[in-house]
């Protein structure tokens, strides 16, 4: 089986074939979160990772060999990217690995649709064949095989089956107090 | 929660499953540092597990993922004691496994098995962290032992027919990442007491951004496990009668 093909059965093969493609950065300022998110994106398929801390990167390739890396100067912070507050009620290692996967989403989402988010993470690089730049170069195409599926029929990333599934084995009643819609939800900003 | 060197005996806590949730939840208990653990799967490593389950390498696949898991988090957390049981939970083992531990999370992808240890865990008193996770949103529930509410407060008792898992209907890799990093943060509450059991979290990547929810369930009063006309006192393998995915 397509090694991504849980991944492509939410975005569709087409916006798997975008982050195929895709060269993204390691946003994370923290080495325990990097370690997370370059994980998560090298499982996605991305096709290269550029980030600060090497160990990191090098995780990444042992998870995904067809991921090119390279190490590159830290990330500058960015106003507005701050992680969203709930992570702050987490153990230490719960918020980090929470932070780094956060992430990892964030520049999936936009790489799978050739936008970045409007603090510009997860834009992927714009990458000039043949260049000394290009690390597609030394990508090894993974996976492929599958038949293809309609672009509208896994819409990136809309959450649709994942809603349903959640509420998907409720029987009877049960009880759930407050908090459902009201001031204890938090929208991860992006 | 223990910490230091005189605690008579660090706390240890049961991971069912190590797959997309148990590697997230395993991994944040082990750089916690806060207890030993103990991996319960009967599974080796596949491809199709790469994108989601990160503690595992491409050279892992084939391995049995319990020793792979087992040697991956000894080099993340060299203090933290790892267990493994290469098995998969049965009747006939589940009292025995959760009755040695302190607390449970599991992360399986099938009913039968949420139930057992659902059952198990409050027959032997252990708070039991259930993780789901299936496409862009997954929960973590918290059930408490005596008094508390318990998994069949909010899930009654198995579904009806099929339902969808992470092999039928897909999953985002960073999705199950951070459903099993809020089901080790339940965990480490619950050994700790900062957690109040009949916690639920839920975390969703819906079309206008992640959405992060806690809320609180409420003991059932017909509940069948742990209401004042309980039903179940013991575990009888027919009630765990289901599908089981092949792919946790």
């Amino acid at each position: 089986m397509n090694r991504y093909a849980r991944q492509e059965r939410i975005i569709g093969t087409a916006a798997q074939s975008r982050i195929g493609a895709a060269t993204v950065r390691v946003q994370s300022t923290s080495n325990a979160e990097a370690s997370v998110e370059a994980r998560y994106l090298a499982g996605a398929g991305v096709a290269g990772l550029r980030g600060s801390d090497r160990p990191s990167l090098d995780e990444a390739r042992a998870l995904n060999s067809g991921v090119a890396v390279q190490v590159d100067q830290p990330p500058e912070p960015r106003p507005g990217a701050e992680a969203p507050s709930w992570t702050a009620d987490l153990s230490p290692s719960a918020a980090a690995f929470a932070r780094g996967a956060l992430l990892a989403l964030q520049t999936l989402r936009a790489s799978s649709r050739r936008l970045p988010d409007r603090n510009g993470h997860g834009a992927p690089e714009r990458r000039q064949p043949g260049s000394a730049g290009d690390l597609a170069n030394e990508r090894v195409e993974l996976g492929g095989g599958h038949a293809p599926k309609p672009e509208g029929a896994g819409l990136p990333l809309d959450g649709q089956v994942g809603a349903r599934a959640a509420r998907g084995h409720h029987r009877g009643e049960h009880v759930v107090e407050g908090h459902a819609d009201d001031g204890e939800e938090q929208a991860h900003e992006e | 929660m223990p910490t230091s060197s005189s605690d008579a005996r660090r706390k240890k806590v049961l991971v069912v499953g190590v797959g997309g949730l148990g590697c997230p939840a395993a991994e944040v208990l082990a750089r916690s540092g806060a207890c030993d653990l103990v991996l319960v799967d009967d599974d080796v490593v596949d491809v199709t597990n790469l994108h989601r389950q990160i503690l595992f390498r491409e050279a892992d696949v084939g391995r049995p993922k319990v020793l792979t898991a087992q040697a991956r988090l000894r080099h993340l957390a060299p203090a933290v004691t790892v267990e493994t049981h290469r098995a998969r939970i049965e009747v006939g083992n589940v009292l025995q496994l959760v009755a040695a531990v302190d607390a449970v999370v599991e992360g399986s992808d099938n009913f039968p098995t949420k139930f057992l240890l659902a059952d198990a865990c409050r027959l032997a008193q252990r708070p039991l962290v259930s993780a789901a996770c299936v496409g862009v949103s997954g929960t973590a529930l918290l059930a408490g032992g005596a008094g508390a509410p318990c998994y069949r407060c909010l899930f009654e008792d198995l579904p009806l027919g099929e339902a969808p898992n992470c092999a039928t209907a897909g999953v985002l890799g960073p999705v199950a990442g951070i459903v099993g990093a809020l089901a080790a943060d339940l965990a480490l509450g619950a050994l700790a007491g900062s957690r109040a059991p009949g916690t639920l979290l839920r975390f969703e990547d819906g079309p206008s951004g992640p959405r992060f929810r806690e809320s609180r369930i409420a003991p059932r009063s017909d509940c069948l496990l742990c209401g004042p006309r309980r039903r179940i006192r013991s575990l009888d393998a027919t009630r765990y009668a289901g599908p089981r995915c092949e792919d946790p």
